[in-house]
């Protein structure tokens, strides 16, 4: 039989719930960007060669989507994964914020700000 | 159609041989691509970025759920790994691609002997009921058949590490795994599996720092990256299932024969030698 999880010194066990929750949001994350993908290549097999771009294009994205274009689902679908990584770190910022673990709380809201910060200059420089 | 039926299979043997030792299957992806399917070293480093995140989240979601993944530390190295990812992301776009392809070359030599010879014993299980500090952890070890408790040593060492991984993950397309997995796993004193599972799940905001970046900058190529990330996602399902009943050793060793033979054609390539 499988033991209880283990127990540390601050009293942060290895919580079957939250790794289940964790889970769960990377399958979902993952589930969502392999299926924008796919739209976006069966869109383009229906519409044949060239209907995607070379590059990936955030600007033009809404107007892609509002389109129908194929590009644009698959860069949507590209952009969900990339925010699954950071939608975890936010899952874990509320699960250390809840159980009052502050100093964690605040490494993962610094990872958090790292990203976003990662994602300013990206967009600055686009 | 054959083109991109052998990028996805490029990513399904790197997403697979990378989930299973905790790399993000980087290390394997860019020289495939660049060396036997003729794509650009810049569009091989940004669909490589994507396909860490995707071999970071598909090979997390079984250990993750194993509880084999240590939150609190992973976080913690995710700063450091963070800031060195979008330095790297920086000067990586801005690089040639004689020099990425030096560089690369040499660190995966690097890489490759490591898997090659490391050889070190478990570290010592602390007592049921002993302190773990604030980032140890345990796991139930299915394959062994008991709980494994262990506290984490030399944070600062981890830190510095995560540091320099990060910013060769931007730098180079890869996740860095093939430096935190050793330096937990030897200085800091986190059991293998643990290692890989906590590696893992970083490997997707290191790898997410950098392709942020590409992606804003318009780089990443759609028709190279989906392939790859859909034969990357079904082969880190995949291997991330296989590590839980396979000795991961052997299998470093193997994918250390690879990376050598790949590294050493990244480096005459980069001089300017091709071997076909």
């Amino acid at each position: 039989m499988r033991p209880a999880p283990q127990e540390t010194r601050v009293g942060a066990p290895a919580d079957p719930r939250v790794a289940r929750a964790v889970s769960r949001l990377l399958l979902a994350g993952l589930l969502v960007a392999i299926g924008l993908m796919l739209v976006g290549a069966v869109l383009a097999a229906v519409r044949g060669a060239g209907s995607v771009d070379d590059l990936s294009s955030i600007t033009r994205l809404p107007h892609l989507l509002a389109s129908f274009d194929a590009t644009g689902f698959i860069d949507l679908g590209l952009l969900v994964l990339l925010a699954t990584p950071a939608a975890r770190v936010v899952a874990l910022l509320v699960v250390f914020a809840a159980r009052r673990q502050w100093l964690f709380a605040a490494v993962s809201f610094a990872v958090i700000v790292i990203l976003a910060f990662s994602a300013y200059l990206g967009l600055a420089l686009a | 159609m054959t083109h991109i039926i052998l990028l996805a299979i490029v990513g399904f043997v790197g997403g697979a041989f990378g989930s299973m030792v905790g790399l993000g299957g980087g290390v394997f992806i860019i020289p495939a691509l660049t060396l036997f399917l003729g794509v650009p070293i810049h569009a091989a480093i940004s669909a490589s970025l994507v396909a860490v995140v995707a071999t970071s989240t598909a090979g997390s979601i079984a250990y993750v759920r194993q509880e084999l993944t240590n939150f609190r530390l992973a976080v913690s190295l995710e700063t450091a790994l963070t800031v060195g990812a979008l330095t790297g992301g920086f000067v990586g776009a801005m690089l040639d691609r004689e020099v990425l392809s030096a560089v690369f070359g040499g660190v995966m030599i690097v890489v490759s002997v490591y898997m090659a010879t490391s050889r070190k014993a478990a570290p010592a299980t602390p007592e049921e009921g002993a302190d773990l500090g604030r980032l140890g952890a345990g796991y139930y070890d299915g394959r062994a058949g008991h709980p494994v408790r262990y506290r984490v040593h030399r944070l600062p060492i981890g830190l510095v590490t995560g540091l320099v991984a990060g910013n060769v993950s931007g730098l180079l397309g890869v996740g860095g795994g093939f430096l935190t997995v050793p330096t937990m796993r030897l200085v800091m004193g986190v059991p293998m599996r643990a290692a890989v599972a906590t590696s893992s799940l970083m490997l997707g905001v290191t790898a997410c720092a950098g392709a942020i970046v590409y992606f804003a900058r318009g780089l990443v190529d759609p028709t190279v990256a989906v392939p790859v990330v859909l034969g990357v996602t079904a082969g880190a399902l995949l291997g991330s299932r296989l590590a839980l009943r396979v000795r991961s050793s052997v299998l470093a060793i193997v994918l250390s024969i690879v990376l050598f033979a790949l590294s050493v054609q990244m480096i005459l390539s980069a001089a300017g030698i091709r071997l076909r």
